[in-house]
């Protein structure tokens, strides 16, 4: 009876045990525990010869069960007892053991299948034969197909049919795998070990002065220093590496700002210059390349004012659309902020003069008054007056060649505007 | 193979992997062939045994009709000692021969091989020549143990003297184990060791 409690009592145990791994794992975990019993029976059902399940249970007279297969077996050529050497008669001392047998039929296990589908309960007896018939069981692989477990590199060489098997062994034997890890990790360190030792004592003598007569008892020193220069180092980089971060931070902030306060101080001369301009019109070549190819395309000058508080204007440059081998030059009225404040149309007197580099009688300068009928001259809705007022055909581009303008593939155009 | 031998050894096989003798390192099983008929066991020599230190390797055989009879095991690495053939590995075990029970595994078998190497029985003999050395001159036979622990078994004990008369020998064009054989036959007299082999 207190036999039968107790398997109770550890059947309960196993199960809670399952239980708890379950919380980490899948379903399948928690049905570890038959599995188990089946793969290798409690003790007091296990046949000490086949070491499977008591099948047809029998007692000795010394007090050990066995599968009436096994013992008899075994009689045919001892007559001791497997387990302690006792005289065995095979016609007197075997009696069969019922209570053993109902007991063992009262087990219930499941089908080591259950990991891929399988929900038989059966007797641990007939899992054998269920085996063989289990529409769950998968075939077995060749050799070279199996699955390996995934502890091979450190020596555990089972091999599996499919996934949950080997998930189901990946669980069942974590104490081995550790067992072999640290095994592992341990050689590994040896060989780290012998290594570093052997290359840090190399270094070490590399960075050492020659050693003096006598004096080779330092041998730990020099790994030491070693050890204390490389940490010093390391450190070092560190800091400058965060270092060079700040910089770095620092620099484009720097840069950011300087660009900004060129663009202001440009913005100021073009305030300033009181209604007298220059312009620098640079890579002239290409730009009149492009202007061939392209007859619709403008180049705008930056805007200038015509006093600090005056009027915006911006010249344009463009092919004249009559003959492509004439620039139009013409000047556009800008917004600005002070536009509320001034007399509209813009009136007054607008000069374009094309600057030859290096002799200034050969200018070419068009002086015009504005026209206050043209919408040129009214205030800008937009950024620009979409108006411009000036010369369609205003320099010959041949000319301006010929005539040696062109210095440093640069054309220089100053104008003058005052408000009268 | 019968049915029962096969799946006896798979379930011993994992008794064995999971043992805490495994996981201390002093036993060891491989198998050979997937089909359970050859294993591979290894066994560390016991501490405070001339054997200390070395890994003896072993030859297991299951035989179709395990677990009834015993399996058949051998010493794949030489080694000196009373039960032991020092040529074959041939083992003088009781529990190998008449006293093997069908309730013994191969983890109970690597173990009383371990506990042989500590406890040699020279009454009941496998190797005459090291029975007699044993007790006739326990020292010497233990150091003869030693030095084969070293060369043969991966042992710490080196022996520089041996060394030195095997390598005489060597020189005069004896192959070394022919040598090691001689010189531990005859308590490491050279001379006497020189007369058999020349004889």
């Amino acid at each position: 009876m207190a036999d039968g409690v107790n398997s109770i009592m550890k059947k309960d145990d196993i199960s809670s045990k399952g239980n708890r791994v379950t919380e980490f794992g899948g379903s399948e975990i928690a049905q570890e525990s038959s599995i188990d019993e089946f793969a290798a029976p409690e003790a007091k059902f296990e046949c000490p010869i086949c070491l499977s399940w008591l099948r047809d249970p029998v007692l000795t007279f010394c007090g050990h069960r066995f599968c009436r297969v096994c013992i008899y077996e075994w009689l045919e050529k001892e007559n001791a007892c497997p387990v302690d050497n006792k005289k065995l008669n095979r016609d007197k001392d075997i009696f069969p053991d019922n209570f053993t047998r109902r007991e063992i039929s009262q087990q219930r296990t499941k089908c080591p299948n259950i990991i891929r589908g399988c929900l038989m309960e059966l007797s641990p007896l007939d899992v054998e034969s269920h085996l063989l018939v289990c529409e769950f069981q998968c075939p077995e692989l060749p050799d070279h197909e199996k699955l390996r477990c995934t502890f091979v590199n450190v020596g555990c060489f089972e091999k599996f049919e499919d996934e949950p098997e080997l998930q189901r062994h990946l669980e069942q034997n974590i104490q081995q795998h550790l067992t072999l890890l640290s095994q592992a990790y341990a050689k590994v360190n040896e060989v780290q070990n012998n290594d570093s030792s052997s290359s840090a004592l190399a270094q070490a003598n590399f960075w050492d002065p020659p050693p003096k007569a006598g004096a080779s008892s330092t041998q730990v020193v020099p790994d030491e220093n070693l050890q204390n220069l490389l940490r010093a180092l390391y450190e070092k980089i560190i800091f400058l590496e965060q270092k060079a971060r700040e910089q770095d931070i620092i620099l484009s902030n720097m840069s950011e700002q300087i660009s900004s306060h060129v663009s202001t101080i440009s913005n100021f001369q073009q305030r300033y210059c009181n209604g007298c301009f220059i312009w620098y019109f640079n890579d002239f070549k290409a730009k009149i390349k492009s202007m061939r190819d392209n007859p619709r395309l403008m180049h705008y000058s930056p805007g200038f004012y015509t006093s600090s508080y005056g009027y915006k204007l911006c010249l344009r440059i463009n092919l004249s659309p009559r003959d492509n081998n004439y620039l139009a030059i013409l000047f556009h009225v800008m917004k600005s902020e002070h536009d509320q404040a001034l007399d509209w149309p813009f009136c007054g007197r607008l000069s374009i003069t094309i600057v030859h580099p290096f002799q200034s009688y050969k200018n070419i300068k068009e002086t015009m008054m504005s026209r206050p009928e043209l919408q040129a001259f009214n205030r800008p809705m937009h950024d620009l007056n979409p108006k411009g007022f000036g010369y369609t055909e205003f320099a010959s581009i041949e000319e301006l060649f010929d005539q040696e303008f062109i210095a440093n593939n640069q054309l220089i155009i100053k104008v003058n505007a005052q408000p009268v | 193979m019968a049915n029962i031998a096969a799946q006896r050894i798979k379930r011993e096989f994992k008794e064995v992997i999971k043992s805490e003798e495994v996981a201390k390192c002093a036993i060891k099983l491989e198998l050979v062939d997937d089909n359970y008929t050859e294993l591979r066991g290894e066994i560390a020599g016991p501490p405070d045994t001339a054997y200390e230190g070395g890994n003896f390797l072993l030859e297991i055989k299951v035989p179709e009709t395990y677990p009834f009879n015993p399996p058949k095991v051998r010493f794949m690495t030489r080694i000196w000692h009373p039960n032991i053939s020092s040529v074959t590995g041939a083992i003088c075990l009781d529990i190998l021969k008449d006293q093997w029970a069908a309730a013994m595994t191969l983890r109970t078998v690597l173990l009383s091989l371990q506990a042989l190497l500590s406890a040699a029985e020279p009454d009941d003999p496998q190797d005459a020549v090291v029975a007699r050395q044993y007790k006739e001159n326990l020292e010497m036979f233990k150091l003869t143990a030693r030095h084969w622990t070293n060369v043969y078994a991966g042992g710490p004990n080196v022996n520089p003297e041996c060394d030195e008369k095997i390598k005489r020998l060597i020189d005069m064009g004896i192959e070394e184990h022919q040598a090691r054989v001689a010189l531990s036959s005859y308590n490491w007299d050279l001379e006497r060791a020189t007369e058999q082999l020349f004889s």
